[in-house]
């Protein structure tokens, strides 16, 4: 299985993103430039955390618009499993491959924590690993992780099972508890939070090795 | 005069841009182009979030305000202004770009309005 990890300037996952892929497919993923216009065969691309453009206008803004994000956008709508973690959940939204926004957090901190999330669809080729209702733990390092999307967007997401985690303790002030979504095609997921750094008990915990393990089963 | 001249130059620039890969004739206009600067069009965009969506920022500026013994200020909301100068001299046509430019990056309709002012 082939995957790649798109490195915007000041990503600062990718190479935690990284190491994950490699353990859990045993191949290491090709590292992609954001100024790339092409994408090399991949069956999951991954968006990794950072500040890309030090979130400058609007977290994930500038990088939505990278070169290569064309071609992201191309294989996503074709099908191919991405996922954007932190600030790749901010890219996503900004790039109108998921909805809604990721804003300043309510409580104004930068939130640096290990939070529980409840999976809420295990249905979804990210999370079929978990069972539902199932808690898992991921740290969260952010500062706009603010979830917001206006009422009938938050009832179509429900109503559509595409809320796959929510926080149990909100720590910054998401609509919905919610912590991660995927879009209506159920290939494009979006989370907060970082399973990439919990894939090794030296790490402080194992359920981000299980989310990838889970993944690579379910990508084949 | 000089206006008509700029503007002039400005359409022949743009279809020099749109004929086949704009080669080195098109450089040349975009010189001249650059000496009748003061006719360009200014832009002031002013973005601010939709009513409704919460501001934590603008709270926490209402916050320390009250601190400092201000009563009376309510509903502190905070945007942001982006200015630029458009290279277009008729207004139209430089509000036609800057509402593209504000579709595309300046604002997130998820949650922020946008209003642009121009000047000559």
């Amino acid at each position: 299985m082939k995957t790649s990890v798109i490195v915007f300037p000041a990503s600062n996952c990718d190479r935690d993103a990284a190491v994950a892929l490699e353990q859990a497919t045993g191949k290491a993923p090709d590292m992609i430039w954001h100024g790339d216009a092409d994408l090399p065969a991949t069956d999951l691309i991954v968006l990794p955390g950072g500040f890309s453009y030090g979130d400058y206008l609007r977290s994930g803004a500038m990088a939505a618009h990278s070169p290569i994000m064309r071609a992201v956008i191309e294989k996503a709508k074709a099908g191919t499993p991405v996922i954007g973690i932190c600030n790749g959940f901010q890219i996503l939204t900004e790039a109108g491959l998921l909805p809604g926004a990721l804003m300043r957090n309510a409580g104004l901190d930068f939130v640096c924590r290990t939070v529980t999330l409840t999976v809420e669809n295990n249905q979804s080729m990210f999370s079929s690993v978990f069972e539902k209702g199932q808690a898992v733990n991921f740290p969260v390092a952010h500062h706009d992780g603010n979830f917001f999307a206006d009422s009938e967007t938050l009832d179509r997401l429900e109503s559509e099972s595409r809320v796959v985690f929510r926080y149990v303790d909100n720590p910054n002030g998401s609509a919905r508890d919610i912590a991660g979504i995927i879009n209506d095609s159920g290939n494009v997921l979006g989370l907060m939070p970082h399973p990439e750094r919990v894939i090794s008990p030296l790490l402080g915990g194992v359920d981000g090795a299980a989310f990838f393990r889970g993944l690579v089963e379910a990508v084949g | 005069m000089l206006r008509r001249l700029t503007a002039d130059v400005l359409a022949i620039r743009d279809r020099e841009l749109q004929g086949a890969g704009g080669g080195s004739m098109a450089l040349a206009p975009l010189r001249i182009v650059r000496l009748n600067e003061e006719f360009f069009m200014k832009a002031r965009i002013i973005v601010t979030l939709k009513s409704g969506v919460l501001d934590p920022q603008g709270k926490a500026i209402e916050g320390a305000l009250t601190g400092l013994g201000f009563a009376g200020a309510h509903n502190v909301r905070q945007g942001k202004i982006i200015e630029m100068k458009v290279d277009e001299t008729d207004e139209t046509a430089a509000r036609a770009k800057v509402e593209d430019m504000c579709k595309k990056l300046l604002a997130n309709p998820v949650m922020e309005n946008y209003s642009i002012e121009l000047t000559a």
